[in-house]
């Protein structure tokens, strides 16, 4: 089976490269990091992910914001995105159905069992 | 024995004599008149007698006029003695003036009034020979008189000089007296009314007139000792004015008013002035019901006001632990992920086997969760509030929380003792937040029982009288007949050391291991927020109690 891509987005390097150990170590992803926010929609034309996870509050760019750019990409439009942010409660993304904006959230802290979770649910097979 | 008969006849006639002297002497005494004779002689007085009688009038015996013969003269009132020489000499004359009254010294130094008429007597040709005079003792006539005329002045000078108007109405025959100033009260001249009683009735104000017939009739009828009337009477001038009438009726041997007399006394500036005082006091007790109004309103103002501001200073603080919290949650989160995320890497790379690693690992994960349950507990506890209220059952609000931890409760081998009160009044709250102060005040007093105890819960209905249930302290804000729902909870266990209790109500403040002691201040804040109270105390044997009240409806 076809490694899935995945783009991280988060201006903490540590939390990417955890990410990025984490899920690559299961054998089913290939994980890309990118911490510097700006970059991201270049970044993400050159690695042409299967999902972004995209954290929410970055310095320089709001991931809201940043949603907005990537989905108005031709080429990126198509690519789910799931949010990973530290501003909401877990509460809140579960009485949401994990959505927020029309968009799934995931709540820090999150483990690696609900961060694959949300990928298989959002990934396009 | 002749001269013995002739000196007893002497004797007898002598008696007799003393006798009829006697006699003579007690007429005397009752006569108060008496008779003087003076001889005319070439229109002069020659002689003059005085008749027996002039003793009990002047004091002075016949023999003493004898004596001296003008004592008649010096005996006469000197103010008196020009009149009656005046009139001696209209008698020389030939005339017959009529009697003169006129006063006389009395030889006890005394005045006397007498009267003295005189009758000439003629000679044969035609001259005055004499005069008899007759003087009579008028004193008590006199003085009697006197007394009346002095009365009638002094009753003319009071009529005249006083402001009252003064009536005198004769019953029989309607005739009535009316003082000029009596008449001069309503703007008229004395001669301008006529002296009848139509002529008040004239003047009476239709309205007053069946009132005013009504109380002279009560007053005839007998009862009260003096008649009063406040009436109106129209002044010349077309207004009318207010008049009290005071008066008395003399009565005849049947009890029936022959005759009435009395005063009037204007009213009119007094009522003018009890009106306007009337007037007054009604506007000071209008203005001081604005008045008491007004600072009931400021009152209520100034106490809306309190709770607003100390609302609003709650909000404030809510809000900047809340925009605290919402920061410091995202610095805590994001490296709570890191470790978290590192955790779990560690754990499936460090070589397996070692124990004590796996362990360490488990417990830097718990301490991730705890961490990351404060920041959950402490945005709970600071997030903006929406209420979403309706009316709600506080016994149902009651029962759900507790069925959610009956099997933690059964498992800590504590009993729940329910005193529900059937038809409580419903309070409007929010029904989740509410189940959620219930469910934190269980699971305090779970923690509360390790060794197992009883869990009373009960609910009542408290009526705010003047003064507030116990604890007083819980029923500060509401107000003597305020209708309160109140919900007890009761545990057995080891209470709170009194240095504590001031404190259970502050975020963070916990005797937990492992907990937020952010539990009691979001139930506190939610209650606060419901306009509701909540009290924590220890309960004796043991154990706490807490209360809480909330406005019923």
């Amino acid at each position: 089976m076809e490694k899935r891509r995945i783009l991280v987005v988060d201006d903490e390097p540590s939390i990417t490269r955890l990410l990025k150990l984490n899920l690559e170590q299961t054998g089913h992803y290939v994980v890309e990091e990118q911490n510097v926010a700006t970059q991201t929609l270049a970044a993400a034309e050159t690695f042409r992910p299967d999902l972004i996870l995209l954290d929410v509050m970055m310095p320089g760019v709001d991931g809201g914001e940043l949603a907005s750019q990537l989905q108005a990409s031709h080429r990126l439009k198509r690519v789910p995105i799931v949010f990973l942010t530290a501003a909401v409660k877990k509460e809140e993304v579960a009485s949401h159905g994990g959505l927020i904006g029309g968009l799934p959230f995931l709540a820090k802290p999150v483990d690696l069992l609900e961060v694959i979770a949300c990928l298989n649910r959002h990934l396009k097979h | 024995m002749e001269t013995t008969i002739i000196l007893a006849e002497r004797k007898l006639s002598e008696q007799a004599l003393q006798e009829s002297e006697e006699r003579y002497r007690r007429l005397l005494a009752s006569v108060t008149d008496y008779i003087y004779t003076v001889t005319v002689r070439e229109d002069r007085s020659t002689s003059t007698t005085h008749g027996p009688g002039c003793e009990a009038v002047t004091g002075y015996r016949p023999a003493e006029f004898d004596a001296n013969r003008s004592l008649w003269y010096w005996m006469i009132h000197p103010e008196d003695r020009p009149a009656v020489l005046a009139q001696i000499a209209r008698i020389l004359k030939g005339e017959a003036p009529p009697p003169l009254e006129h006063r006389i010294l009395h030889k006890d130094g005394r005045t006397r009034w007498i009267r003295n008429t005189s009758v000439l007597r003629r000679d044969t040709q035609g001259r005055v020979a004499a005069y008899d005079g007759l003087v009579s003792d008028i004193t008590e006539r006199k003085l009697a008189e006197i007394a009346v005329r002095e009365s009638e002045e002094r009753l003319a000078l009071v009529i005249q000089g006083s402001s009252d108007g003064i009536w005198d109405w004769n019953v029989t025959t309607s005739a009535v007296y009316f003082s000029p100033r009596w008449k001069n009260m309503l703007g008229y001249a004395d001669h301008e009314i006529e002296n009848t009683f139509s002529s008040w009735e004239r003047l009476l104000h239709p309205e007053d007139r069946e009132r005013a017939r009504a109380q002279v009739q009560a007053y005839f009828a007998g009862g009260a000792p003096t008649f009063e009337l406040e009436q109106r009477l129209r002044h010349k001038d077309g207004s009318y004015r207010w008049i009290l009438a005071r008066g008395v009726a003399i009565r005849n041997a049947e009890g029936k008013p022959v005759r009435m007399a009395g005063s009037h006394v204007d009213l009119t500036e007094r009522k003018q002035a009890e009106e306007q005082l009337k007037r007054a006091y009604a506007e000071l007790a209008r203005s001081q019901e604005s008045l008491q109004q007004t600072l009931e309103q400021l009152q209520a103002s100034h106490e809306e006001l309190q709770a607003a501001q100390s609302q609003l200073i709650q909000a404030a603080k809510f809000e900047s632990i809340g925009t605290l919290a919402a920061g410091v949650a995202h610095e805590i989160k994001n490296p709570l992920q890191i470790i978290l995320m590192g955790l779990e890497y560690l754990a499936r790379n460090v070589a397996a086997g070692d124990e004590n690693v796996a362990l360490t690992l488990g417990d830097m994960r718990s301490a991730v969760d705890r961490a990351n349950s404060v920041v959950r507990e402490l945005l709970r506890f600071s997030a903006p509030t929406e209420f979403e209220r309706k009316p709600e059952d506080l016994n149902v609000l009651i029962e759900r929380p507790l069925r959610l931890i009956h099997n933690q409760l059964a498992a800590a081998r504590i009993a729940v003792v329910r005193k529900l009160a059937a038809d409580l009044p419903a309070v409007t709250v929010d029904a989740a937040k509410l189940e959620q102060v219930f469910t934190n005040l269980f699971i305090n007093a779970l923690h509360a029982m390790p060794q197992g105890g009883t869990l009373s819960v009960g609910t009542r209905l408290a009526r705010l009288g003047e003064e507030a249930p116990r604890p007083e302290a819980l029923f500060r804000k509401f107000k003597p007949g305020d209708a309160a729902v109140v919900a007890e909870i009761r545990d057995t266990g080891t209470g709170i050391p009194e240095a504590n209790l001031a404190k259970v109500f502050d975020p963070f403040f916990t005797t937990k291991p492992l907990g937020t002691g952010l539990g009691l201040s979001v139930a506190k804040k939610i209650v606060d927020l419901h306009g509701g109270a909540i009290d924590i105390r220890n309960a004796p044997p043991g154990g706490v109690v807490v209360t809480l009240a909330f406005a019923a409806g």
